[in-house]
């Protein structure tokens, strides 16, 4: 795998995953870096990379997650001081700490719709695919998350009504 | 009535699509580092496997190279047929007989005479012409007068001293 190409892909999806991979484990950046190596590692590249990274990310949270509680412990006292899920913006009239707390409370499937969708960049099919699920079910979640999310943030403000 | 709800719902999610993850704390280029010596690993486990697979054959074919049977010597007898050789035709020349003065026509030619000053017949020449031509092949005597060789008649065949007073004279005495 051309390192130029790797390197593009980490600058792409580097954050995403790493938002992705934060709804499970506390420490996410080595769960990412695993997918990363993973990838690096592979014979062949997969068709869709994206959805590859974020199934790859995904089993690995999950796998992470259920590992020791000793390293629970040690991820908890890590992430004490680590910020919110999002750098603040208060041009964009949502305040990101708002907005974790909001994400956090989603149920989990909706969450990873949201997440992959709004950040990954990845379509409802791609998403369908990570989940093993089907396009109208990802649609639907996605829909029942921003409801869910405009009830606990409310509806922002267009700052500039002339850009879509 | 029904895009209302639908165009908050996407001011909405424009709005947190906007919003920017925190940066990872992923070292770059130790991920990249980690990743290129991962990808080479892979070359080395395929060396490695083929090593170890020539490896694996050499032992084999050294092992059945040394366990085969050696094969038994064969004997084998060949018989050569060597032709009888030819009697060899012995020549006859009378031991006792008196030369005549004139050779027969039937006789060989005798050899050449060494008269005067010509090269005398050397030792050798003398001794394969003996059989054949008797004391005929020995040279005249030359009897020294003064300081001229002078050719004689040839002595009589068997004569000891007249032998080896032959070969003396013949002999390129200076």
């Amino acid at each position: 795998m051309d390192a130029a190409y790797l390197g593009q892909l980490i600058d792409e999806h580097a954050r995403a995953l790493t938002l992705y991979a934060r709804q499970w484990c506390l420490v996410p950046e080595d769960v990412v870096q695993e997918a990363f190596l993973k990838l690096a590692s592979q014979r062949t590249l997969p068709d869709r990379v994206a959805p590859w990274l974020f199934r790859v990310v995904r089993n690995g949270a999950i796998s992470h997650a259920r590992s020791s509680e000793r390293r629970r412990r040690h991820e908890e006292r890590a992430a004490l001081n680590r910020p919110a899920w999002f750098q603040p913006d208060p041009d964009i009239g949502i305040d990101a700490a708002d907005a974790t707390v909001a994400l956090r409370q989603l149920p989990e499937e909706t969450r990873e719709v949201i997440t992959m969708h709004l950040w990954g960049g990845l379509t409802f099919a791609e998403i369908a695919e990570v989940l093993d699920s089907s396009s109208s079910t990802v649609h639907r979640l996605y829909l029942a998350g921003l409801h869910y999310l405009r009830e606990r943030l409310g509806v922002p403000c267009p700052q500039n009504p002339t850009k879509s | 009535m029904s895009t209302e709800p639908d165009q908050e719902l996407n001011d909405l999610a424009r709005a947190l699509g906007k919003l920017v993850p925190q940066t990872p704390n992923l070292q770059r280029d130790r991920l990249l580092f980690d990743a290129g010596r991962r990808s080479g690993r892979r070359i080395v486990h395929l060396q490695s496997a083929a090593n170890i697979a020539l490896l694996s054959l050499c032992v084999f074919l050294g092992y059945r190279f040394w366990s085969l049977p050696t094969p038994a010597r064969e004997v084998r007898i060949v018989t050569v047929h060597v032709p009888q050789p030819m009697p060899i035709e012995q020549p006859t020349v009378p031991v006792d007989e008196v030369m005549p003065d004139i050779a027969p026509p039937n006789l060989r030619p005798l050899p050449p005479v060494i008269v005067g000053n010509e090269h005398p017949p050397t030792y050798g020449t003398i001794q394969r012409n003996i059989p054949h031509y008797g004391d005929r092949a020995l040279p005249y005597l030359p009897s020294v007068e003064g300081k001229r060789l002078v050719a004689q008649e040839p002595t009589r065949a068997g004569s000891r001293p007249g032998f080896a007073e032959s070969l003396v004279l013949t002999f390129p005495w200076r």
